[in-house]
């Protein structure tokens, strides 16, 4: 059940339940009163005709008047509710005047209470097929027994209405407490059905969606933690994202550095096989299927070291001089160096870092690896460490400014076909970033298009 | 005989490019080879009688496709040979005019078969051609040894084109099954043992088709 229909029952009920106890109290309270009313004007009348028949009764000669007499001035008083009756010698009753149903020994029989104080007259009540009457009796001065009935049904008939009346005002109030709570509800709930469409909207995956918040209240409370909580999912799911299109971009990259030498190596078995080719060719295609098995073979132990490297979080640190790392890298990167015609120029003065000597002569290499793709023929490449650092400067081509955050990445190669030539999957950089982070280093790179390059590892 | 097709290798892969490029040698065409998108678009302007172009997607200088559409005004045919094998790309480039999608890594014999079957939908492929003193008739189906017409058999003359048009190249039996038949199971390669028997027997072609001990058979040239 909505909230909104439970909410309106509930206040219904109690409204309901409260205004009955009001109708009933009302007509609690206003049918005796009324009871009395119609006794005290019945009596008054009894009172009259009592006193007027005693009167002309004591008129006559000797004070008291024959059954024939007293049945004239009843019926001169023409009212069908008087009855007279008289106890004759031998205890009979005499009828003197009886226009009713009722006998004598039926008037007797009820219980009478007096009246008022003053008045000898006394009074009953009883019901007669389903209607009301007040019953007075008094002893006129002649012995007889006057009774005079009443009816008064109307009370009841009058508290009838009454009662359909509170019904009907009762069924009024509570329509207008239903409509009234309705709208006033609407409003209330507005921004919690606002609340409810954001989250759904969230839920089915628009994290940028927000709840606009209007109220101060609760719901506005929640609504702002929702939105603070949606951002948090947005945050994350965003993050996540990204890290997958990152593995997705590695691995649609990975298979990309697999494929090509396997093309190559595939393509050229196939036309050893199948194809009669000159003996010239067949050695040239030997020669490929050779060079492109030590790139795959290559690449696989740079991919390993990468894992391996990414596993390995803490590794025992050593302090180590700088000269050890830059002599060892110095003797590994000769053949490309002389290859190319390019100087190395090591520039420390026996400064001491905490680092692994085998990661950290890596990566010093892959620098060195890199400056020399970079570099023309006959220039210099400057090995370089500080109090704080180690890096490699070369005045070569320059890395262009966006591309600059992405050189670490694996398999980014700025130019794809240089590298190639020279053997590289776009591996080195991503290695060295990853064995910077290891020492805890961060990787800075500076760097001007034409002008050369400097990537510095910086220990913090 | 018609001269050899003219075929441009857009490729910045040394090694897959001089691959390609042998194989297309050995079946008498016509390679030739660009490494850099630029460069091929430049050396077009210049010069482009080619009866097909190979383009590699992810080129240095231009990519594959942007060099597809400086290739248009050309009307030279387009097959795209890449290692991106997602469906987008795929898309792309076909939708773009391209005649076929070639991933890597490929089978060279598939490659020849598609090129072939490009050609012969531009029309560049020979009407006829001549293989020893044998004359062959594309069109008519016909082949004549010196003057003479030799009667084939439907099926013998489709192997026949078959081995022509990829001569000098070893085709499995099961392949030959596939191309000329239409069928791919294993098992009917027998089949092919008899037609071939009938070609060599027919038009004297013994020692040109040579059998390739574990792949197949090899129509040589000389």
């Amino acid at each position: 059940m909505k909230l909104i229909t439970r909410m309106i029952g509930i206040c219904c009920l109690v409204v309901f339940v409260a205004s009955t106890a009001v109708s009933v109290a009302i007509w609690g309270i206003t049918r005796p009163a009324r009871m009395e009313e119609a006794c005290v004007q019945a009596g008054q009348n009894a009172l009259q005709t009592f006193q007027k028949l005693n009167a002309a009764i004591s008129k006559t000669a000797y004070g008291s008047a024959d059954d024939t007499y007293v049945e004239y001035l009843l019926k001169q008083e023409s009212n069908p509710f008087n009855l007279c009756f008289r106890e004759g010698r031998r205890k009979e009753t005499v009828e003197i005047f009886n226009q009713t149903v009722f006998p004598r020994e039926f008037l007797q029989s009820l219980d009478y209470r007096a009246w008022d104080l003053q008045s000898e007259l006394t009074f009953a009540e009883f019901e007669w097929e389903g209607r009301s009457y007040l019953a007075f009796q008094g002893q006129l001065v002649c012995g007889a027994e006057l009774y005079q009935l009443a009816d008064i049904t109307y009370v009841d008939e009058q508290m009838a209405s009454l009662a359909v009346v509170l019904a009907l005002v009762t069924g009024v109030v509570l329509l207008c407490t239903m409509l009234l709570l309705y709208l006033i509800l609407k409003r209330i709930l507005k921004p919690l059905q606002e609340l409810n469409d954001g989250a759904r909207q969230i839920a089915e995956g628009r994290y940028s969606q927000r709840i606009a918040v209007r109220s101060r209240d609760e719901i506005g409370q929640l609504s702002e933690n929702f939105n603070k909580m949606a951002s948090a999912v947005e945050l994350r799911t965003r993050r996540l994202e990204e890290s997958e299109h990152k593995k997705t971009l590695f691995m649609g990259n990975l298979t990309h550095e697999l494929k090509t030498p396997m093309t190559s190596i595939s393509g050229y078995t196939q036309t050893l096989l199948q194809v009669k080719v000159s003996e010239e060719d067949r050695v040239e295609a030997l020669q490929y299927i050779y060079q492109e098995c030590g790139r795959l073979e290559r690449l696989s132990r740079k991919m390993m070291r990468l894992l391996e490297l990414d596993q390995e979080t803490e590794l025992p640190l050593q302090e180590l001089p700088v000269r050890e790392v830059f002599a060892r890298a110095r003797r590994s990167c000769q053949e490309i160096l002389r290859k190319k015609g390019l100087s190395l120029v090591c520039q420390e003065q026996g400064e001491i870092f905490r680092m692994d000597p085998d990661l950290m002569t890596d990566a010093v290499i892959n620098l060195i690896d890199n400056a020399v793709k970079a570099s023309k023929e006959g220039e210099r490449i400057i090995l370089r460490a500080g109090s704080d650092y180690i890096e490699v400067e070369d005045f070569g081509k320059g890395i262009p400014k966006e591309e600059q955050d992405k050189i670490l990445e694996p398999f980014y190669m700025v130019d794809k076909s240089r590298s190639r030539k020279s053997g590289g999957a776009g591996l080195g950089l991503a290695l060295t970033a990853l064995i910077a982070r290891i020492h805890h280093c961060r990787v800075e790179i500076e760097s001007e298009e034409g002008k050369g390059t400097v990537i510095r590892l910086h220990f913090v | 005989m018609k001269q050899k097709c003219r075929i441009l290798i857009v490729e910045d892969e040394e090694p897959i490019a001089k691959m390609i490029a042998m194989n297309l040698r050995v079946a008498s065409y016509e390679p030739w080879i660009f490494q850099d998108g630029l460069e091929a678009c430049e050396a077009l302007k210049e010069d482009h009688d080619y009866d097909l172009a190979l383009l590699d997607v992810m080129l240095p200088g231009m990519d594959g496709f942007a060099l597809f559409e400086e290739m248009k005004p050309y009307g030279i045919p387009v097959i795209f040979l890449t290692a991106k094998d997602d469906i987008g790309s795929k898309v792309q480039g076909l939708t773009g005019g391209a005649e076929d999608y070639i991933v890597k890594p490929f089978e060279v014999l598939e490659l020849l078969v598609r090129m072939e079957k490009v050609l012969s939908r531009s029309g560049k492929t020979g009407q006829a051609e001549v293989f020893r003193d044998l004359q062959i008739d594309y069109a008519r189906h016909m082949v004549t040894k010196n003057g003479v017409e030799i009667s084939l058999k439907p099926m013998e003359f489709q192997l026949l084109e078959v081995l022509l048009k990829n001569r000098n190249i070893a085709i499995s039996r099961e392949k030959l099954l596939g191309l000329v038949w239409g069928v791919d199971f294993v098992g009917e390669t027998r089949t092919v043992d008899v037609h071939i028997g009938q070609l060599r027997k027919k038009l004297g072609l013994g020692d040109a088709i040579k059998t390739i001990p574990k792949i197949g058979y090899r129509l040589e040239d000389a």
